[in-house]
């Protein structure tokens, strides 16, 4: 098999299993930026002990999992970090870390090559100006930029992502270039399909700084031509009212600074906490869990028949935040779609096909 | 196999995982396009790969699986053999003599 098929294999076999391969596991909601867009509800509850996450571990490699992500805030804030890391890698896990690299020096850039990580991924939101206008802390890109060096000098594999919002989406393409071309590492690409999330309490905030029409439809111009230019196409999927509405809960989890068990990190459920609780027994059992698992693309009595379903990225947990049911029709999805068939029905010279 | 009492160990900076029946091994440290390779081990693969561990002696692993498995200890070698080549040749493990 080839490895992308291998990749497929491994996901659906977890997703019929309910084995929860991936997980994103939030180590920390403090954070040294303070991003416009983000997403996170700090809440007062307290962080899991470094022998609480221990014991995590070893319950998500029992059930099978096998790609940890540790996030935050900003992970590397936790002064045991390392400690942590290091025993998830001891536990085996593929390892990926979510970070905004301002803290890393050489020392730090030493300690995260020496855990050969899959992936060091970082956020950029522009160029300087435009950078420490969103993360409003001053000097926050050049420490970013600085550490991606180190990293790449360390041969870690750094993914560099962006958030897409209205202020910095004219800066895309040149910092695309900039991140291959001047700091020699990957480009991640943009978050979340354009759907910049609500908070995760349902605090509409971040919604204020999503695309307008105008500027979704050149960017997606843009990028059509930008997967021309590489020899790839978008082809729209083939939906079947059978499909399962979303991966989360049943090949992915999500695990909160405090320890609770979500499907994802826009789904964050009650009663979950595993503090005394076994994961497998809250993975499989809990009720809400088993409730999203159930769901298919019939049961949204108002998208299922619509012509813009094999465009549309729907997501049940933005739905719940943004409309109040993980089945309410989703405008903001509704709207990208509808852009996204426009530009992608149409060909060079601006027909229809 | 050359030397029976020869103890293989698995490459640290590997990740993997026994997921129900089989084994997910991931390799990264490749060439920046090819960095994550992943391998998918079979049952009975799964369970050889398990039993390598630092500690057994290829002899070892030849016993544990004879005890396990209805089949002849010609066999065993054979497949133990050419699956431990494999593992080596993709740098999966490494030997050291007891």
């Amino acid at each position: 098999m080839k490895q992308a098929d291998l990749q497929t294999y491994l996901l659906k076999n977890a997703a019929e299993k309910l084995i929860p391969l991936h997980c994103l596991f939030e180590l920390t909601y403090r954070c040294n930026l303070n991003c416009l867009y983000c997403y996170i509800t700090k809440n007062k509850k307290k962080e899991l002990e470094k022998e609480k996450v221990f014991g995590i571990l070893r319950q998500l490699k029992e059930a099978g999992c096998f790609y940890l992500t540790f996030s935050g805030g900003e992970p590397l804030i936790r002064k045991d970090f390392f400690e942590i890391a290091d025993y998830a890698r001891k536990l085996k896990f593929a390892l990926r870390i979510f970070t905004n690299a301002t803290l890393v020096n050489e020392s730090i850039a030493d300690k995260l090559g020496n855990l050969k990580p899959i992936s060091v991924e970082i956020s950029l939101c522009g160029f300087k100006d435009m950078h420490e206008e969103m993360t409003r802390v001053k000097n926050s890109f050049d420490k970013t930029v600085k550490a991606i060096r180190l990293l790449r000098e360390r041969n870690v594999e750094v993914l560099v992502k962006m958030t897409l919002t209205k202020q910095n989406v004219s800066q895309v393409w040149k910092l695309k270039r900039f991140v291959k071309k001047e700091l020699g590492v990957k480009w991640r690409g943009i978050g979340g399909n354009f759907l910049v999330s609500p908070c995760d309490d349902g605090n509409k905030r971040p919604l204020q700084y999503r695309l307008t029409d105008e500027q979704l439809k050149k960017y997606i111009k843009e990028e059509k031509e930008e997967f021309r230019s590489v020899g790839k196409e978008y082809k729209p999927g083939k939906v079947k009212k059978n499909d399962i509405l979303c991966g989360a809960g049943r090949s992915g989890c999500n695990i909160t600074p405090s320890g609770e068990l979500n499907p994802c990190a826009q789904i964050r459920l009650k009663k979950n906490c595993l503090n005394g609780h076994n994961l497998s027994d809250v993975w499989q059992y809990h009720p809400e869990l088993n409730y999203i698992r159930s769901l298919r693309v019939k049961d949204l009595s108002e998208c299922r028949k619509c012509e813009l379903l094999s465009y549309c990225f729907y997501c049940p947990g933005i739905a719940r935040l943004e409309q109040g049911s993980f089945l309410s029709k989703l405008p903001e999805a509704c709207r990208l779609a509808k852009i996204r068939k426009e530009i992608y029905s149409e060909v060079n010279d601006g027909q229809k096909e | 196999m050359k030397d029976l009492n020869k103890i293989p160990k698995s490459n640290e900076d590997l990740a993997w995982r026994r997921i129900d029946r089989e084994v997910v091994i991931l390799q990264f440290d490749g060439a920046p396009d090819e960095r994550e390779k992943i391998l998918i081990l079979n049952e009975t693969a799964a369970m050889i790969w398990e039993l390598i561990d630092g500690k057994n002696k290829v002899k070892d692993v030849i016993d544990k699986l004879l005890s396990e498995y209805e089949v002849s200890e010609e066999d065993v070698c054979k497949k133990i053999t050419k699956l431990m080549n494999k593992f080596e040749k993709k740098g999966l493990i490494t030997y050291t003599v007891a």
